[in-house]
């Protein structure tokens, strides 16, 4: 990933060196990664909002609005994965690092893969 | 949101959900198989489908990942007799709003009003809603 805005949900108050969270729909707060020419330019920390049943669409429309390009998630259900591709923002795949740091090295190093649609959450256990 | 889209063979099961949306400015339509169900999103923006679990052509389970395929900001009713262990199972992932009872009523539609609220409140917190840069 040359350049753009990565979105990883957070545990506590998130950034580079804090732990991802497992449940992207529940996460404390979004920590994001502003990427130019392949470097890391600046990091900041986003509010997730209140999550309630159906409203997967409130992360989707609060990381666009934020000008997110990447997100990283553990898991994701079917739903919030297309609200994100629909608004232009691709979705990559960890399930085995709990650090933040070294999956965003990863994804700007072009080593992290996008989630498939077989990989998405639902139709007995998972996460939203 | 005012454009909704009620789907199963029998219209009789929406009469009472008509008449609430209906009072509260709700636009309805309604189509009896998930094909044409399919059809009409295509051409047209609706904000809330209801559909039933079991239709002619299709389960409710497709027809919501249909749906989503189509325009994922669309939300999703599913009119069901599975009990809520059961119902959270099998729509799981799917970002359901929530589900109605085989004959849904008045109760039906104000929690459905009341969700769409909560839904709406949220939404309208997060316009302008910035990152703190960490120095």
């Amino acid at each position: 990933m040359k350049s753009g805005r990565i979105a990883i949900p957070s545990n506590g108050q998130g950034g580079l060196k804090g732990t991802r969270a497992g449940h992207f729909g529940h996460c404390d707060v979004f920590t994001l990664v502003d990427v130019e020419n392949g470097e890391i330019k600046e990091v900041s920390i986003l509010q997730n909002q209140e999550h309630v049943q159906g409203g997967c669409m409130v992360p989707v429309n609060l990381l666009s609005e934020n000008r997110v390009s990447a997100l990283v998630v553990g898991g994701i259900g079917m739903r919030p994965l297309m609200g994100f591709r629909q608004v232009g923002i691709n979705v990559y795949h960890d399930d085995q690092r709990i650090d933040i740091e070294p999956v965003v090295n990863d994804l700007i190093a072009g080593k992290l893969p996008e989630i498939k649609n077989d990989q998405v959450c639902g139709g007995g256990g998972g996460q939203v | 949101m005012n454009q909704i889209l009620l789907v199963n063979p029998e219209k009789e099961i929406f009469k009472t959900l008509e008449l609430s949306f209906s009072e509260n400015g709700f636009t309805t339509q309604w189509t009896g198989t998930a094909e044409n169900a399919l059809h009409l999103i295509a051409k047209k923006k609706f904000d809330l489908v209801i559909l039933h679990e079991q239709l002619p052509d299709m389960t409710g389970r497709k027809l919501v990942e249909a749906v989503i395929n189509l325009n994922a900001m669309m939300n999703c009713i599913v009119i069901s007799a599975l009990s809520k262990e059961e119902f959270h199972e099998v729509y799981e992932g799917l970002g359901v709003l929530m589900q109605f009872p085989l004959l849904p009523g008045k109760a039906d539609a104000q929690r459905l009003f009341d969700h769409l609220a909560r839904i709406s409140r949220i939404s309208n917190q997060i316009q302008g809603v910035k990152g703190d840069r960490i120095p």
